[in-house]
């Protein structure tokens, strides 16, 4: 394949876009919009690029951009991909939420600004264009298998999340985009599609956990798998002591106060399955997802048990 | 055998650069028993070169020696503009040099816009835009690299004043053999405005999987 239609080079000039966007300075909201809105067609392209870059080259008689997009020949030739129209339809239908009649506007606000007189991007106001356009960048983010702090930086994350946040839907768009794109991913897994690159990032059981202190098996919300809720926040401890019947000796001998067990409420802060590469990594994504938001596990007596004062016989 | 490479490759996990007594077709020996692939860091030019002080008229128009002269050369990494740079550079001197090696390591980390800031470089055809760190490792010179964002700019000041921190590596014996990873550490020349007669041999490679 050659570097026109490698993903990760499309990742990075996204990234150059949207820097550009978010630099500190003197750029006005028109010139901001205009970035963000090529870093949304590039990350469009390097979404559908990393699943076939056959999906983003644009065919044409002799097919030559689908010959050196699928690494059959070597070549000059001009890179032509297809028409963000067609790019924004094809993610509409590959990566849910993902929403073609919104990101049409960001694409037309474009036009209109590099090719009419029109400023464009005016037609909705910065402080709702911006949650508008996170949205739909956040769904394609997903795709990538990335997230917005690999994007933007962690020091520009928390902007970005608060644009989220603004948007009443963004939490229930999130959900579906991961687990649709775990659902896909599973898919591709079964069918043997995946390409080489996502395959050699599949990580196990293990690699997968977040190694917090509790964890319970449940089954995914993508792929009805057994996944892994996990958390470290213990929110209620019960403290199951063994029952007396009787009032002889033989009741209180020591064997039974062996019988006395804690069990643990935990707060699940992370979940994610082995057989679709699901990761659901707040409580409010678990909650979207229909998710026990707590689960029970045993406790370790001695962490639980009040110490008795020592024996003394004065 | 291969022993003073594999030697070398082990020491210099925490510093990232290690030093030994030896000479080039001993390097190049022992990295063709391990494997390793010399890569030249000019298209077409074999992968061992002789480096010697130059002023700009002398040098090669697309090269540190052609901006920086005989001076000091700013911290790099060597073959940045390659699309896959080398793991490993390897530098010899036979004789002896008043001239240092400087050498810098991320040993502390870098700065969140040092993995962010985007640069671009130039090849024609095959120009690209990179970070200067990415999946744990360094690619950096500002003789090819051309920031093109703000965080980039900060990039350039931070490797900049790294100048001032880095460990100054002294050829002071005859057959000194200097092997710096090339992921992790940024090196340069010290002014060589004294020195026109220094030679130092360079050679670069590419770790197999096993080694790296």
């Amino acid at each position: 394949m050659t570097k026109p239609f490698d993903h990760e080079s499309l990742w990075i000039k996204a990234k150059l876009f949207i820097n550009r966007a978010m630099d500190d300075g003197v750029r006005s909201f028109d010139e901001q919009a205009l970035w963000s809105a090529l870093a949304l067609e590039l990350l469009a392209k390097a979404a559908l690029s990393r699943v076939s870059p056959l999906l983003i080259a644009e065919p044409n008689e002799e097919g030559t951009n689908l010959l050196i997009a699928s690494g059959l020949i070597q070549g000059d030739a001009r890179f032509t991909s297809v028409r963000a129209k067609t790019l924004m339809a094809r993610c509409h239908k590959a990566f849910k939420p993902f929403d073609q009649a919104e990101a049409m506007k960001i694409i037309n606000g474009r036009n209109e600004y590099l090719h009419s007189s029109g400023v464009g991007f005016l037609a909705i106001p910065p402080h709702a264009w911006w949650p508008r356009y996170w949205a739909q960048a956040a769904t394609l983010v997903t795709a990538l298998d990335r997230d917005i702090e690999e994007l933007v930086g962690a020091d520009r994350e928390r902007t970005v999340t608060a644009y989220l946040e603004q948007n009443a839907r963004n939490l229930e768009q999130r959900t579906e985009a991961l687990i649709e794109r775990a659902k896909q991913r599973r898919q591709q897994w079964l069918d043997g599609t995946l390409s080489a690159k996502v395959t050699a990032e599949w990580k196990t059981g293990h690699s997968l956990s977040a190694q917090m202190a509790h964890s319970e098996a449940t089954t995914c919300p993508a792929c009805g798998s057994i996944g892994l809720l996990e958390g470290d926040e213990v929110v209620d401890v019960e403290i199951n002591y063994p029952e007396v019947t009787g009032y002889g000796p033989e009741e209180y001998e020591v064997s039974d106060w062996d019988d006395t067990s804690v069990t643990l409420t935990v707060g699940a802060d992370y979940f994610s399955c082995p057989f679709c590469q699901l990761i659901l990594n707040s409580y409010d994504l678990i909650n979207q997802a229909e998710l026990d938001t707590q689960f029970e596990v045993e406790g370790d007596v001695d962490d639980y048990l009040p110490d008795e004062p020592d024996y003394g016989n004065d | 055998m291969a022993r003073m490479l594999e030697d070398l490759l082990s020491r210099s996990r925490n510093t990232g650069w290690a030093t030994a007594q030896g000479r080039i077709d001993q390097v190049q020996f022992d990295a063709k028993m391990l494997g390793w692939t010399p890569v030249p860091i000019r298209r077409g030019a074999s992968a061992v070169a002789t480096l010697r002080p130059l002023d700009p008229a002398d040098a090669a128009p697309n090269s540190l020696s052609a901006r920086y002269g005989k001076g000091a050369q700013p911290l790099h990494t060597d073959g940045a503009h390659l699309p896959e740079p080398p793991d490993i550079v390897v530098l010899t001197c036979e004789t002896t040099s008043t001239t240092p090696t400087l050498l810098w390591n991320n040993v502390g980390g870098v700065p969140g816009f040092v993995q962010h800031g985007v640069f671009l470089i130039g090849r024609g055809n095959d120009s690209f835009f990179t970070t200067a760190y990415a999946q744990g490792r360094l690619r950096y010179d500002p003789g090819c690299m051309l920031p093109s964002d703000a965080r980039a700019h900060q990039t350039v000041q931070f490797f900049e004043d790294a100048a001032s921190a880095a460990t100054e590596y002294q050829w002071n014996e005859p057959g000194q053999v200097l092997f710096i990873d090339n992921r992790r550490v940024l090196h340069a020349r010290a002014s060589a405005a004294h020195e026109p007669q220094r030679e130092i041999q360079r050679v670069s490679f590419r770790l197999n999987r096993e080694a790296s």
